[in-house]
């Protein structure tokens, strides 16, 4: 007998986290139960993610773990951030500095210039 | 004004790389951060272990959405986790000492969506042979696909009612409907020769 596993579907939504933890700890009303088991047997990403999830003690634990992994990727996005502007600003310094230089020679040569 | 959580995939992606804004990125990630923790726990079994493979799959995620189109994130993403899961094992297994197995592989379903509409209509009219496909399931797959489908119980009830774990119970759901598929068409085929 065939083991294969149903395949992901592309456009179908995952359920919200909220959705997910509800299930955990057996919150969630009968029929969002059902829609929800039924994801389950249809999509493989949400199945494996499930039945790794059940391994945990309960959705508490799941809801704290799942509030670590947010907080990390809030930092992650915001250190790329601060990287991005950095790198932007380095430009910014050297197109200001020899602004000010060719400024200065200008008025220099001008000064010259107008010398007797 | 729009939640994010009405975005798809797609225009939460197509907003990032428009804008250049990472907001968009953050909420894309946070919808996909449980469920891939989820895959790695399942294939690691070690909370801490798959807290750090979710970590290294979001930077491998942050590093590379930017550089080219992703069509579908959610199996993208899925591909990226349960890889790197999996090296994880390999190279777990590979030291001496472990005795880590590697899970089953998966593979894709072959079956077109016109293939499915032709047996789902068949189904329909041909319910004595699906009773017959049925009987042809090992006893713990029909058991399971009868209580889910037929009984409308949930996982949990089927649980209780067998003894079996959520995992099991959700493999035998699983392999079974993916099995009746694969007896029934072999009856279709075998009704359209006749």
């Amino acid at each position: 007998m065939s083991t294969n596993k149903p395949p992901i579907p592309q456009n179908k939504p995952v359920p919200d986290n909220s959705v997910v933890l509800e299930y955990l700890n057996n919150d969630l009303g009968e029929e969002e139960k059902r829609q929800l088991e039924e994801m389950l047997t249809e999509d493989e990403l949400l199945g494996d993610a499930m039945e790794g999830l059940k391994q945990l003690k309960d959705g508490k634990e799941a809801a704290i773990i799942s509030n670590q992994l947010n907080r990390m990727i809030q930092e992650k996005i915001s250190k790329r951030r601060k990287i991005k502007l950095k790198s932007i600003s380095f430009p910014l310094w050297i197109i200001l500095l020899i602004t000010t230089l060719l400024l200065l020679m200008l008025a220099g040569y001008v000064i010259i210039s107008k010398l007797p | 004004m729009h939640s994010h959580n009405s975005y798809t995939d797609s225009e939460l992606l197509q907003h990032f790389r428009k804008n250049a804004d990472s907001k968009w990125l953050g909420w894309l990630f946070e919808r996909y951060s449980l469920l891939v923790f989820g895959v790695c726990m399942k294939y690691l079994r070690n909370a801490t272990d798959a807290q750090d493979a979710t970590q290294h799959v979001f930077e491998k995620a942050l590093g590379e959405v930017g550089k080219y189109e992703i069509p579908y994130f959610k199996s993208w993403i899925y591909s990226v986790a349960k890889n790197h899961c999996l090296m994880q094992l390999r190279s777990r297994s590979s030291k001496p000492g472990t005795t880590d197995e590697l899970p089953d592989e998966t593979s894709a379903d072959l079956l077109t969506d016109q293939e499915l509409k032709m047996k789902e209509l068949w189904m329909e009219k041909q319910s004595v042979h699906l009773n017959e496909a049925l009987n042809e399931l090992s006893q713990e797959q029909k058991t399971c696909v009868q209580m889910f489908y037929l009984e409308k119980l949930s996982y949990h009830d089927i649980e209780t009612k067998t003894g079996f774990s959520f995992q099991q119970v959700k493999s035998h759901i699983q392999n079974g409907k993916r099995n009746l598929r694969i007896i029934l068409e072999k009856k279709i085929r075998e009704h359209v020769n006749q």
